[in-house]
């Protein structure tokens, strides 16, 4: 092979190199924008329930009030504003979480903002072990229905129910 | 190879983030959608997070939260003292008298409730990959010694992680703003977190950061200013009505959120209001809680917080040997570092504007995720791709510039739009290339023009002139034009003027800022103008097409309104005016309309018949291009 030979070889090969790099970049390249296009749409999705789940969420604190202001005056025409509020949210599918006291309190959906203490093994009917059962329901929790991705039964939690919830009064005293 | 995710493992919230086609991007927790975790953990039943935040009332002493100020101290260390003081789990001395923590007789290191913590970042971010995470790099506080890094990669490798590096917080906050490679040598890093406050001084050399001194108050933060803003509701409440909303832990919780809420707004707005009606009950009747606060108020509440940061940023530097003046960057850390008083502060103790363009809740992660992205060789350039500066757009009726490609955009790119003529019978029509933000083109800085002439005559509106714009990625712009009836294109070339300095770009935006008022009264009084003209044109047509058929008293109404507009368009007039006549004349027109049809009545659906669809030919037309000729 002469000298010259073996130059144009080299330099076949350094293009050739220089080739097959550009080659990757440029599929990778695509792959990343093919894989962006893909999560973009998912976004989008994402984006356009997000937004109402936010949106609702804003909206939750009124429809509270509303209710706290039925309870105080007892206005049929309230009454009938509350029903409509509530359908809307129905056919745009929030709903209502549902929890009665004595249900078991669960971390999934509720918030403890207080522990009432009982020192009772039963209860009033008889049933027993009250510790860890809810007592109250403060604040009205709800979530979007059918809606994948967060939560654990495929539903969004737009708002977590606040609860008081029993708890048995044991004497400890810590980090003395 | 797997990527490396950076992690700021923090004392109230963690975060987590990964480089993703050389950016980087913070994950979002699964479970929330939030971009932070609450570095809350409940031991017995594994719960991380939002979760374990939400039952911490529920468990207190199976509930850890705070644990990041055990890490790698000793059980009698001074501030595992104070920790004690604070938090409702219990704390016992452990191997060799370190911290430990204490869960149903059962010991638990800080090591292992961290880990729990990472844990879940790491299972957040392989769902958001789609790939097994293996590798971390996770941030410390500068402070922290020897024995408390160890323990922090401890904490990674029992959560599966190998921790590639363990990097200091207000490093990873200057990485995150790329300080590294700008000519900053002397950096002040002023994090104000959830509970504690950090500062740190930082020296720069050969791409190397080195921490000088550091300083801070382990018990300030976010949380102390949410306090004083509750305490002062609750207070102003109790004066007006005689009731301590405290004492209710349901009132209180509704206070919490008001006062985070408001604190957020007075960010951006100088006055909030706080409306929590039936808040509580005194002697049967409901009591509401509305108040206003102004940002003022809230500033003076909580002025002895921010100026209690001031001590421990003086004393830093004096450790670094440095005046305020040497600095040369400052970055703010921390969500509490939004607030505007803080960043005045800062502002002023340093006389220079600080860094605070990355998200203060992200910034460490994100700096985190850079260190990892060097360390798996993601951050090379793989391709420059670079942005056009300026937008370039092309001159159309009233001189109005119309942006057909927006400033910013990744090149290469085109883009392509359909525009008619202006006037009846016009055979040829001017394309002029102009770029800046200006929104009239006169304004703009005109890049070249040619005419695009054989247009078969129509009425205007009719012809299909198709442009466009094509620009490369060395930056040169060929301009196309075609008549989409006969086919027949013209195109022309730009090299050079495409590409500006960074001063003329400037100069350009600039200029824009400073007439975007006026500019905006001009375009509007241009648009006004067009919308005057097409009515013109509009009433004329139809006087013609249907004058015979209109009531006389009509047609002359009609007229003299024409006569109106054209006067009204002759002269200098607002925009007001314009819209005016435009407004009478389309009122004065519809009666036309209104006679014609109560005067045909049942021909309607003939007519309907013969209307629809008259381009079927011109389509066919379109199909056919030829190639045109060059100007230039």
């Amino acid at each position: 092979m002469t000298k010259n030979q073996k130059t144009k070889k080299l330099k076949t090969q350094v293009e050739n190199a220089e080739q097959n790099d550009l080659k990757n970049q440029l599929v990778r390249v695509m792959a990343d924008y093919d894989n962006l296009k893909k999560r973009s749409e998912d976004e989008r999705n994402q984006m356009y329930k997000l937004a109402s789940i936010s949106f609702f969420g804003k909206l939750l604190p009124i429809i509270d009030n509303l209710k706290s202001a039925q309870n105080h005056i007892k206005d049929s025409g309230i009454a009938i504003i509350i029903g409509q509020l509530e359908t809307l949210a129905r056919e745009e599918g929030f709903e209502e979480i549902k929890i009665d006291v004595g249900d078991d309190f669960n971390h999934e959906t509720m918030e403890v903002i207080e522990t009432i203490e009982t020192k009772e093994e039963k209860d009033n009917n008889n049933n027993t072990n009250m510790d860890g059962k809810v007592a109250e329901v403060v604040q009205s929790g709800w979530r979007h229905a059918g809606s994948p991705g967060l939560g654990e039964d495929g539903a969004t939690i737009v708002r977590h129910a606040r609860v008081k919830v029993y708890k048995y009064k044991k004497e400890e005293k810590i980090n003395e | 190879m797997s990527k490396i995710i950076g992690i700021d493992l923090g004392t109230t919230n963690s975060c987590v983030a990964v480089m993703e086609g050389g950016q980087p991007k913070v994950i979002p927790a699964s479970d929330t959608g939030k971009n932070t975790t609450p570095s809350v953990v409940e031991v017995v039943k594994n719960l991380v997070g939002d979760v374990a935040k939400r039952q911490m009332i529920l468990n207190p002493s199976n509930t850890i939260a705070s644990v990041k100020r055990l890490m790698g101290r000793r059980e009698d260390d001074k501030e595992v003292t104070r920790t004690k003081k604070m938090v409702s789990y219990k704390i016992v001395a452990g191997k060799n008298g370190m911290a430990e923590v204490e869960i149903d007789g059962k010991a638990y290191t800080p090591q292992e409730i961290s880990a729990r913590v990472l844990m879940k970042l790491k299972k957040d971010a392989e769902k958001y990959l789609g790939e097994e995470v293996t590798s971390a790099v996770i941030t410390v506080p500068a402070y922290f010694d020897d024995s408390q890094r160890q323990a922090t990669k401890q904490a990674g490798e029992i959560a599966g992680l190998k921790v590639e590096r363990i990097i200091n917080e207000p490093t990873a906050a200057a990485l995150a703003y790329g300080l590294d490679k700008k000519n900053a040598h002397k950096i002040a890093v002023y994090d104000l977190g959830g509970g504690t406050f950090d500062i740190s001084i930082l020296e720069l050399g050969d791409g190397i950061f080195e921490v000088k001194s550091t300083n801070g108050d382990t018990h300030l933060g976010g949380d102390d200013f949410d306090e004083k803003l509750v305490d002062y509701i609750a207070e102003e409440f109790k004066k007006d009505n005689a009731v301590d909303l405290r004492l209710d832990k349901q009132a209180l919780q509704r206070i919490r959120d008001a006062a985070e809420k408001a604190k957020i707004e007075l960010t951006a707005s100088e006055e909030v209001e706080i409306n929590q009606p039936y808040i509580t009950q005194k002697d049967g009747q409901p009591l509401h809680l509305t108040m206003k606060l102004t940002r003022a108020k809230f500033e003076s509440l909580v002025d002895g917080l921010v100026q209690k940061t001031i001590k421990p940023v003086e004393d830093a530097l004096k450790d670094a040997k440095l005046k305020a003046s040497d600095i040369d960057e400052i970055v703010l850390v921390g969500g509490m570092t939004r607030m505007p008083k803080v960043i005045e502060t800062v502002k002023n103790f340093f006389g220079k504007e600080p860094n605070k363009s990355v998200n203060p809740d992200e910034v460490v992660a994100v700096g985190a995720a850079i260190q990892a992205g060097v360390l798996a060789g993601d951050v090379k350039d793989i391709l420059l791709l670079d942005v056009t500066p300026l937008t370039l757009a092309i001159e159309t009726m009233g001189g109005v510039a119309t942006p057909m490609i927006p400033r910013n955009t990744t090149v290469p790119t085109s883009k392509t739009e359909v525009f008619s003529t202006a006037a009846d019978n016009q055979t040829q029509v001017e394309i002029n290339i102009t770029q800046g933000e200006r929104p009239l083109s006169a304004d703009n800085k005109s890049l070249g023009r040619f005419i695009l002439d054989g247009i078969p005559p129509a009425p205007r509106g009719i012809p299909q002139v198709e442009v466009t714009f094509d620009l490369d990625a060395n930056g040169i712009l060929t301009v196309t034009a075609k008549d989409k009836a006969t086919g027949k294109s013209q195109n022309i070339k730009i090299t050079g003027s495409v590409g500006l300095s960074e001063d003329e770009v400037k100069k350009a935006q600039e200029e824009a800022e400073r007439h975007k008022a006026e500019d905006e009264k001009k375009a509007e009084i241009i648009k006004a103008k067009n919308n005057a003209d097409a009515m013109v044109t509009t009433a004329e047509k139809a006087l013609k097409d249907v004058g015979d058929k209109t009531p006389a008293d009509v047609k002359t109404k009609v007229e003299d309104k024409i006569k109106a507009v054209k006067e009204t368009l002759s002269k200098d007039s607002t925009k007001e005016e314009l819209e005016k006549v435009t407004k009478e004349l389309s009122d004065t027109l519809s009666e036309v309309g209104q006679q014609m049809y109560s005067a045909q009545g049942g021909q309607e659906q003939e007519n309907n018949e013969n209307g629809g669809e008259p381009k079927t030919e011109d389509k066919k037309k379109d199909e056919q291009v030829e190639e045109g000729q060059v100007v230039e």
